[in-house]
């Protein structure tokens, strides 16, 4: 990534942190909730953006590991008061980047368009596991009860009511997000990114691109589970079409909106997508004609993602070095 | 006579109906510039592949240090000791000089740790870097972005690269491919100076370059080694001199 690139996602990140902290503050009712939806699915995408854009590899099956994430939960969710809150997470955390060990480990070896059909094979082996089988409650999808709660040493922390969830969600996503710029600008992101340029040149520098790759794919996929963890916390609610393809397939277009090798990139494709949905959804029943539409001119107008194409504008008119 | 640091023995690769090296034997030892010459697809490229672990040889052996590495894996065989360059130049785009060489330096200086910050914080490696860049003569160079440099200056990155690595033998494939005279012999004082770092194996079609700087050379002519000696022995032999007859130098 040049200079005013980062420039620029460094500052978009810093307005989207400012801009989504007031949320709780400004914002009320049914508009808070929306916007918990909106901060987690820009988790995902960030998070998906991860593996998308430095590791090079195009997953069409993270709402997988989103999605088992949020059935641990509800498997572990007691029918008579809520689970707690820090084991639960851990371990639908654990679940999910396990899940993407076992995806990983198989499918890096595959690239390109065969990679994306391992992914989206292994995507709905989840989702048929819990569409078909009696894990799960089958296609009827299983009820969280109670959202989780917190126990502290001294009390413990309900999130029921959707200010303070939102804040648990904005705290979460915020390290997420974090975690992935951080990476990104690491010596570990910079080994990715030489992998995916120059994989022969990478191997005789001394690293294996199918180890980094891998430990960059469970990673995203343990964050991807944190947010799966989250909506199903948020809903109350968890079902198959979570895990289904059309879900990663979705993400990945929050992704390439916004820009793979940015980081605030996808969360802003989330962001534009999401409330594109909400307005026209109010608007008419053929919104997703309007979806496809904002997809269609988004992809055309800016190729490689709104937030290049904004740093874009800013560049200096003459062929520019380093 | 000192055990040598790379034996290779009875190399054979295949692609399918075509033998493309046959049961070639190498040794290279310290302090050696052991140079493989032949014409064009006689298997030289091929062969050094072997040894650095980027394809697997069909038949035969190949030992570093005693230790033998056939079937290691390129990135292990690097952190054993083994550097190379490749024939096209292989920079890594979108990366300035000095990141692609602090890249190169890493693993000897950085622990898993230390891969969680940023290589511009790694001061090992930073140090390392402007150091091998300056042997190359490129320090002036180091914030360029790869992509603008020229096709020189991305051999003599690569060199720097491999340098970083700080490897125990240094396999060269074609240096001085696309480099003017003056680049050129530049890199043959290079190659000349390393010799007492590390053991050389250098593929190279310039043959006034090769007999001037090589100890040894083995003549590789339709995957076979057809000759292996001196400079002078290797020059008098009469098959050497009917394969470069017959197919032209370049």
């Amino acid at each position: 990534m040049n200079a005013r690139l980062e420039k620029f996602d460094g500052a978009f990140l810093l307005l989207l942190a400012v801009a989504a902290a007031f949320v709780p503050f400004v914002l009320s009712g049914y508009e808070i909730k929306l916007a918990t939806t909106i901060t987690i699915q820009a988790g995902l995408a960030v998070a998906l953006g991860f593996v998308v854009g430095p590791a090079g590899l195009t997953s069409v099956g993270h709402a997988a590991f989103y999605g088992v994430a949020a059935y641990i939960l509800a498997m572990m969710s007691p029918k008579s008061g809520p689970a707690d809150m820090l084991l639960t997470a851990a371990i639908a955390i654990f679940g999910a980047a396990a899940f993407a060990l076992v995806v990983g480990a198989v499918s890096i070896r595959s690239r390109g368009m065969y990679f994306i059909l391992m992914t989206i094979a292994f995507g709905q082996l989840g989702y048929h596991l819990f569409n078909d089988t009696g894990i799960g409650g089958k296609s009827d999808g299983s009820y969280v009860q109670f959202r989780p709660e917190l126990h502290l040493f001294w009390t413990d922390v309900s999130f029921d009511k959707a200010p303070r969830f939102y804040m648990l969600v904005y705290v979460v996503v915020f390290l997420v997000v974090g975690a992935c710029w951080w990476l990104r600008r690491s010596a570990f992101g910079s080994v990715l990114l030489a992998a995916r340029d120059n994989e022969a040149r990478t191997r005789a520098f001394g690293f294996s691109p199918y180890v980094v790759r891998l430990i960059a794919f469970v990673i995203s996929g343990g964050m991807a589970g944190a947010m799966g963890y989250l909506t199903a916390a948020q809903h109350g609610f968890v079902a198959p079409q979570m895990l289904a393809w059309h879900a990663s397939a979705f993400a990945l277009v929050m992704v390439l909106i916004g820009g793979k090798d940015t980081t605030s990139g996808p969360a802003i494709g989330a962001i534009l997508l999401l409330l594109a949905e909400e307005i026209l959804q109010r608007w008419t029943e053929h919104w997703l004609v309007g979806v496809g539409l904002i997809i269609v001119v988004a992809v055309i107008a800016a190729p490689r993602g709104l937030v290049p194409f904004v740093a874009g504008l800013f560049a200096p008119k003459q062929a520019h070095h380093g | 006579m000192v055990e040598p640091v790379l034996r290779a023995s009875g190399i054979g690769k295949r692609f399918g109906g075509l033998l493309a090296v046959d049961n070639v034997n190498l040794d290279l030892h310290p302090r050696e510039i052991h140079a493989v010459i032949g014409p064009n697809g006689a298997g030289k490229s091929t062969f050094l592949s072997t040894i650095a672990g980027d394809l697997p040889p069909t038949t035969g052996q190949v030992f570093f240090q005693g230790q033998e590495v056939t079937h290691l894996p390129v990135d292990k065989r690097t952190r054993l000791g083994i550097g190379r360059t490749y024939q096209r130049s292989a920079v890594i785009a979108g990366f300035t000089a000095l990141d692609m060489v602090r890249l190169a330096m890493l693993h000897r200086v950085s622990s898993a740790f230390g891969m969680l910050s940023p290589l511009a914080s790694n001061d090992a490696a930073t140090r390392g870097a402007y150091e091998a860049l300056a042997r190359v003569g490129l320090s002036e160079r180091a914030g360029i972005t790869t992509d603008f440099m020229s096709h020189g200056e991305k051999r003599r990155l690569e060199i720097a690269a491999v340098l970083a690595l700080d490897p125990k033998i240094l396999l060269l494939d074609e240096p001085l491919a696309g480099l003017g005279p003056d680049e050129s012999s530049a890199v043959v004082a290079l190659i000349q100076s390393l010799k007492s770092h590390c053991a050389i194996m250098l593929i190279e079609h310039d043959i006034d370059a090769v007999f001037s700087v090589a100890d040894r050379i083995t003549v590789l002519d339709n995957g076979k080694a057809i000759a292996s000696g001196t400079p002078d022995a290797v020059r008098n032999t009469p098959a050497v001199q009917q394969a470069y007859l017959g197919f032209g130098e370049d």
